[in-house]
């Protein structure tokens, strides 16, 4: 027998609905509503309403269309935050300009979810393992952000160290990727432990962030080019770098699925033995 | 808190109108409220794929997809995939001629995933199946006989295809 209340409206509290049509509207809204949540592609915000999460108002992000938008101009690839991770994975202009990023983004989750959930989605989620911030911080992305004030840049590095980098009642309009800034490696082999990124920028520096290790993804500067990497370092020198690294990290965390010391041993290997296949190099010394 | 929003659709090839609920879900509004059984809910948390369909040709989650956003869209389920009660289609052909289901909780969700493969990838590779089947969870069949299933499907179209163009099907 069909159980007459559906469950949807049982397990997620009633609420108003916004639909909006322009960045404009959608900040006007923002600023006037004092419990308002955006919602993109919806995967984050029900799933959190249905294990509770209240909110008085919805907008609905899905009507403007320049979210959506990818851009290039001004020696940056510009992503508008409701590009879906299958758009990520698959425009044209993203797959020519960072195809390290697109490459990134075609195992996570699963198809469906791909073909709803959002950049703004994904980074906005809090979710420490979340794939996209991790991402944009290894290529020293900036978020641009639209508020009542005007537009607000915060660097994805900033805001993948606190949430607070992100000003109250703002609306991520698009990520901006420097030119000649892309993904190295991403790797999610650790997970539900942790994802490493490797991600050069654009002057050629390389930069490792670890996602899930800690309540925020944590960005940190290997002191080596990308040429270098590219060239080859021997397992001495990657695990030389490797805890080099990790030693600027704070302590990690305890989940069910790996344990803070666990995390603290096997970090730093997992990203020597990264370190070391770049060049061509074997996986194990 | 009771804003109904009206929308208009087409679901399997007929148009429809509803009033839903801001926090009424696609798979409810299919299921409880039209009666199309064949969208099942389990994980309700977008991670299982038996309440797929295709939404604009895309597969989607219904149960983590708003009901108002069927606004203006083409909804097919795994029952509106077949063209009348005796003709199914080419997958749900492969499907059964295969018996790529044991329980049978999870064929439409898979019907659905497998026809999205299809036409986003006419001639997929084991690893592209199997990729895409991360996307629905069985646990009776242990999968293989639905990548041979999804792999006959794509063969026949692939013969069939031949055939048009006057070449031989082998």
């Amino acid at each position: 027998m069909i159980d007459p209340v559906p469950r949807s409206r049982k397990r997620i509290a009633p609420f108003h609905l916004h639909r909006p049509s322009t960045v404009a509207e959608a900040v006007g809204l923002l600023a006037d509503l004092d419990d308002a949540m955006p919602m993109a592609g919806g995967i984050e915000v029900l799933n959190r309403m249905k294990a509770g999460l209240r909110a008085s108002d919805v907008i609905s992000l899905s009507g403007i269309t320049e979210l959506a938008a990818v851009q290039t101009g001004a020696g940056a690839l510009c992503i508008g935050a409701g590009v879906t991770l299958h758009g990520l994975a698959r425009h044209e202009t993203i797959r020519q300009s960072t195809p390290g990023l697109a490459t990134a983004m075609i195992p996570v989750a699963n198809v469906r979810i791909r073909h709803q959930a959002t950049l703004g989605g994904n980074v906005l989620a809090g979710t420490p393992h979340y794939d996209v911030l991790p991402c944009l911080a290894a290529l020293d992305a900036t978020l641009v952000l639209a508020t009542t004030g005007g537009t607000v840049d915060i660097t994805a590095r900033d805001f993948a160290a606190s949430a607070e980098a992100m000003p109250p009642r703002a609306l991520l309009l698009h990520a901006a990727i420097p030119g000649g800034a892309d993904v190295l490696v991403h790797d999610r082999s650790m997970l539900p432990g942790f994802l490493l990124t490797l991600g050069r920028q654009a002057d050629g520096t390389v930069v490792a962030v670890v996602a899930g290790a800690h309540t925020r993804p944590q960005a940190r500067s290997l002191g080596i080019t990308a040429g270098e990497l590219a060239g080859g370092l021997t397992p001495v020198a990657a695990t030389a770098v490797a805890r080099d690294w990790a030693r600027t990290l704070p302590p990690m965390r305890d989940t069910l699925h790996m344990s803070a010391g666990w995390r603290h041993r096997v970090v730093p290997v997992a990203l020597s033995r990264l370190l070391a296949a770049q060049g061509g190099g074997r996986l194990a010394a | 808190m009771n804003d109904l929003i009206p929308i208009r659709f087409r679901l399997n090839g007929i148009d429809r109108k509803a009033a839903v609920e801001p926090n009424q879900v696609l798979a409810d509004l299919l299921r409880d409220d039209l009666g199309q059984t064949d969208v099942r809910v389990s994980c309700d948390q977008g991670v299982c794929g038996v309440c797929s369909v295709l939404v604009d040709g895309v597969p989607v989650t219904a149960c983590l997809t708003p009901a108002f956003r069927a606004d203006g869209c083409e909804i097919v389920t795994a029952k509106g995939l077949a063209s009348g009660s005796d003709a199914l289609s080419d997958v749900q052909r492969a499907f059964v001629d295969v018996s790529a289901f044991q329980c049978g909780f999870c064929t439409p969700g898979m019907v659905i995933s497998a026809t999205a493969l299809l036409a986003a990838h006419p001639a997929p590779d084991r690893a592209t199946i199997v990729g895409w089947l991360g996307a629905n969870v069985c646990r009776c069949t242990g999968y293989q006989m639905i990548i041979e299933a999804i792999e006959l499907a794509a063969a026949r179209r692939a013969e069939t295809l031949h055939v048009r163009i006057g070449e031989p099907a082998d």
